[in-house]
């Protein structure tokens, strides 16, 4: 089965750089994905304000996808969750299912639940799997302490998403200790980074990622990785705030996991989207000696 | 009234346009109201001075050769779109400056100008059927070829293809009418071969039939070869000093064999002066309209293109950036390319609302800059649409001219969100884009979307008790689909063990949740129970649920907890929503 790339909004708005270091790591892995456009929103802004709004953009992606015969691949847990949620809610409701069809018509699709979404994460370890990737990294990552942060819609609904244990995740971990550092257990490994609550209470949204950034910093972790640019972002952003606020500089950086990757592959700093991110010196460090002209 | 008078008519309606134009970039603005028209014509002033003095100005040049002169922004959109464009642009230019203002322009090039020789001559139709074939593309893409992404065609875009095309037309038309004309022949006989005899002279005319197209209601093809000698004799005479082979214009000289047979009916000195003034005012029209027109990109897509090349709205000075955003207004030519590559623009389909489509958004926008009023209900609609946006920058990195849309969206809903109307999609993840950019909004104004919508909703469903309201078959559909039959009151099986709201983070994130939530999500299980929906929809938990699944997925019962939530934020939505587009029906 062929791949195309499924672009998430939030991505292409502030992350850039991780989109192009998503891209540079399934080259460089030899890992064939196809960009291809037309695809919409995945609906999960939608899904409390306007469900069927929801059902039809999630529908109508999957639609491209059954067209094409390719799997949807994306970097974002929401925009996964979300369209997996979708498929199941349409393979169970006949009038949603007809409605969804019955406006694809109009632009000559159908949703027949043969599209597949998956997560890159996913895709990676059934191609080329833990094995291969461990051929293909050096380990030099070695010694570096990761707090894996899988996004909540990784996991839950677990009936729906079946990637993982909902209670014990640890597919990710191994991504994570394949490329030579080490995953950490932490308290806060399954909460929510709180990302959706930005712009709507602010102050919440904030509690949860300080539970997060603090339990990170108490099981000694470096780095938080993330598999989902919502939590990046909120890390991000909530770091930034708090060292303006208490001057406390220690807090835990974080990464995606495709920069992760990349730099584990020896991909260097521009090629992973590194510049202007603040990283604990020895890595940085790290990132910069790798740093080898893109189009070699 | 003589010609250089319309000429400097028009002229001057045009300059007068632009200069109207031009004021309001300085006048109007998205958002910040801080600064005077004249506070932001010295800040332009000022910046325009120290950009071009300082090593920006390589990125002006670099975006001039680029973007302005290669186009390369239109390139990327569609390499068709480009040629016609590139077609269009260019050959109207050459037109423009070869044969429009040829009198001036040609001497400093040529020693020896005569429209009727050549290169001229061959040049004019040269650059005359790039147009025309530029053109034709345009027509061929927006109304032969209907693409279901492109936005719908308006008025204007109409215009502007019909503008350009009946400059052309009525040129060539002009110029076949001469070539066939007997009496355009017979006049410049009287002129310049004044010497030549009766026979001599229908020698010549003969001569011109059978090569130049004339066409004369005495003479008649074949001619004998003698008559034709006779004829090239005083055609060389008299005649070929000032003319080149009428077959070098060859579009014109194309369309006069296809005019032959009424060829008589147009002959005569009234009719081409008529014809020449048509294609003369035509140009008028064109010059005098061109500021109000989407041809005035020609200015502002420029501008607009070397101006975003080196400015940033967190770096550059506010004032500078307000009058960018207005120029940015009339920079945009309605190409569509933006709607086409929308994340949102599908959803157009069920929600009939063209605002949700970024090229449709202009026209709204320019109103919202002018300060005009909007009725309630214009600006519900106008707000809608914009709030539907998910910001994936899409539209912004694919214009061709380079506006920076998804700023203006920004900016705009800004705007709106002063005039107090309630906009629920901000309880949605769409508000994370707002959040992101908290920094550059005004603390007061930054609460107010969210706290208006919440009271929205408050007021709803805050007059309203038990038993309770009558679904449409839509909302009980919607609860159905979540999972939950409330009907038949599936979360019966909760039995309040307050495992759900044990494992909720948000809960979890306030010293005193019962205060800070209103209610807990196993007291909202009970509440369904109960039927009791203004505290369900009142309360904060059913908006400020994150949809992180934990109470669902360690539910003993099963109950869909999250799911249900989601659904009934839905309900409380879409009542809210109707009700306020209602009142805003009752307002017209």
């Amino acid at each position: 089965m062929s791949l195309v790339f499924f672009p998430c909004c939030v991505s292409s708005s502030f992350m850039g750089d991780c989109e192009f270091a998503a891209r540079n790591v399934v080259n460089k892995l030899g890992v064939p994905i196809e960009d291809v456009n037309g695809f919409n929103c995945c609906g999960y802004p939608y899904k409390g304000i306007d469900f069927k709004a929801f059902i039809l953009m999630s529908g109508r992606n999957l639609a491209l996808a059954e067209k094409r015969g390719a799997d949807l691949v994306t970097t974002c847990a929401c925009c996964y969750g979300t369209i997996k949620q979708a498929d199941n809610i349409l393979k169970q409701d006949t009038s949603l299912f007809d409605y969804v069809n019955g406006i694809l018509k109009r632009e000559g699709l159908a949703y027949s639940g043969k599209g597949v979404v998956k997560h890159l994460l996913e895709v990676l370890l059934d191609n080329p799997g833990i094995t291969g990737l461990k051929a293909k990294l050096d380990g030099s990552l070695s010694g570096v302490k990761v707090a894996t942060q899988y996004g909540c819609k990784m996991l839950r609904p677990s009936d729906v998403v079946s990637f993982d244990s909902p209670l014990s995740p640890g597919k990710f971990d191994e991504l994570v200790d394949a490329t030579g550092a080490e995953a950490v257990p932490w308290t806060q490994k399954l909460e929510c980074c709180g990302s959706p609550l930005i712009g709507v209470n602010d102050a919440t949204a904030m509690q949860l990622a300080k539970n997060k950034l603090d339990s990170a910093r108490e099981a000694k972790a470096d780095l938080m990785v993330t598999a989902c640019p919502f939590c990046y972002l909120q890390f991000g952003r909530s770091r930034d705030a708090l060292i303006r606020e208490s001057g406390d500089s220690f807090i835990v950086p974080s990464l995606t996991f495709v920069q992760l990757l990349g730099l584990a592959l020896g991909l260097g700093q521009t090629a992973v989207g590194l510049q202007g991110v603040s990283l604990p010196s020895g890595l940085m460090k790290y990132a910069q000696s790798r740093e080898v002209p893109l189009r070699a | 009234m003589p010609k250089a008078t319309l000429v400097y008519i028009a002229l001057l309606i045009g300059l007068a346009g632009a200069a109207y134009k031009v004021s309001t970039w300085f006048r109007y603005s998205l958002g910040s109201k801080k600064f005077t028209a004249s506070d932001r014509v010295t800040a332009a002033a000022k910046g325009i001075l120290q950009t071009l003095l300082s090593n920006q100005f390589a990125s002006i040049l670099r975006s001039f050769f680029l973007d302005v002169i290669l186009q390369a922004k239109l390139i990327r959109v569609s390499p068709l779109r480009w040629i016609a464009h590139i077609l269009v642009f260019g050959g109207f230019t050459l037109l423009l400056l070869m044969h429009a203002l040829g009198v001036y322009v040609n001497p400093l090039f040529f020693s020896n100008y005569y429209s009727t020789l050549n290169p001229f001559l061959f040049l004019r139709n040269l650059f005359g059927a790039l147009v025309v074939l530029g053109l034709a593309i345009q027509i061929y893409n927006r109304f032969i070829h209907r693409d279901p992404a492109n936005p719908p065609s308006s008025g204007m875009d109409v215009y502007t293809i019909l503008i350009f095309a009946l400059v052309i037309v009525s040129g060539i038309f002009l110029e076949s009418v001469k070539i066939t004309s007997v009496s355009a022949f017979r006049d410049m006989t009287e002129e310049y071969a004044t010497g030549e005899s009766e026979a001599s002279l229908k020698a010549l005319e003969a001569y011109w039939v059978a090569n130049y197209g004339v066409v004369s209601p005495e003479l008649a093809q074949p001619f004998s070869p003698e008559m034709l000698a006779a004829g090239k004799a005083a055609h060389d005479a008299s005649c070929a000093q000032c003319h080149a082979p009428a077959q070098w214009a060859f579009m014109d000289y194309g369309v006069s064999r296809l005019i032959t047979p009424v060829a008589a009916w147009f002959d005569g000195a009234a009719t081409r002066t008529s014809l020449y003034w048509i294609h003369f005012l035509i140009c008028l029209v064109g010059l005098a309209y061109l500021p109000f027109s989407k041809v005035f990109h020609l200015i502002t897509a420029p501008i607009c293109l070397m101006a975003n090349s080196v400015m940033d709205r967190l770096q550059s000075n506010p004032a500078n950036y307000a009058t960018k955003q207005i120029l940015e207004l009339d920079s945009c030519t309605h190409c569509g390319a933006c709607t086409r590559n929308c994340t949102m623009a599908f959803v157009n389909s069920i929600m009939p609302n063209q605002m949700i489509l970024p090229s449709e958004r202009i026209s709204s926008l320019k109103v919202l800059a002018s300060g005009k009023p909007l009725s309630f209900r214009d600006s519900l609609v106008i707000q809608e649409g914009y709030n539907q946006c998910t910001n994936c920058t899409q539209c912004t990195l694919v214009c061709p001219v380079g506006i920076n849309l998804q700023d203006l969206w920004f900016s705009a809903r800004e705007t709106l969100a002063e005039r107090d109307v309630p906009n629920l999609l901000v309880l949605s993840p769409l508000s994370i884009y707002r959040g992101l950019r908290k920094d550059e909004i005004d603390v007061p104004s930054y609460a107010r979307p969210v706290s208006n919508a919440r009271k929205a909703i408050a007021d709803e469903f805050g007059s309203f008790h038990w038993p309770g309201v009558a679904y449409t078959p839509h909302e009980e559909k919607m609860l159905d689909t979540a999972g939950m039959h409330l009907r038949q009151n599936a979360g019966a099986a909760c039995f309040s063990c307050m495992t759900c709201t044990n494992a909720c983070p948000v809960v979890k994130a306030h010293q005193n949740p019962g205060a800070a939530l209103d209610l807990l999500p196993h007291q909202i299980m009970q509440a369904v129970k109960l039927r009791l929906w203004d505290l369900i929809f009142g309360s904060k938990m059913l908006i400020e649920c994150l949809g992180c699944y934990q109470c669902q997925e360690y539910c003993p019962m099963k109950v869909p907890t999250a799911d249900l939530i989601f659904a009934l934020r839905n309900v409380a939505v879409s009542r809210t929503y109707r009700n306020i587009s209602q009142k805003a029906l009752e307002t017209l």
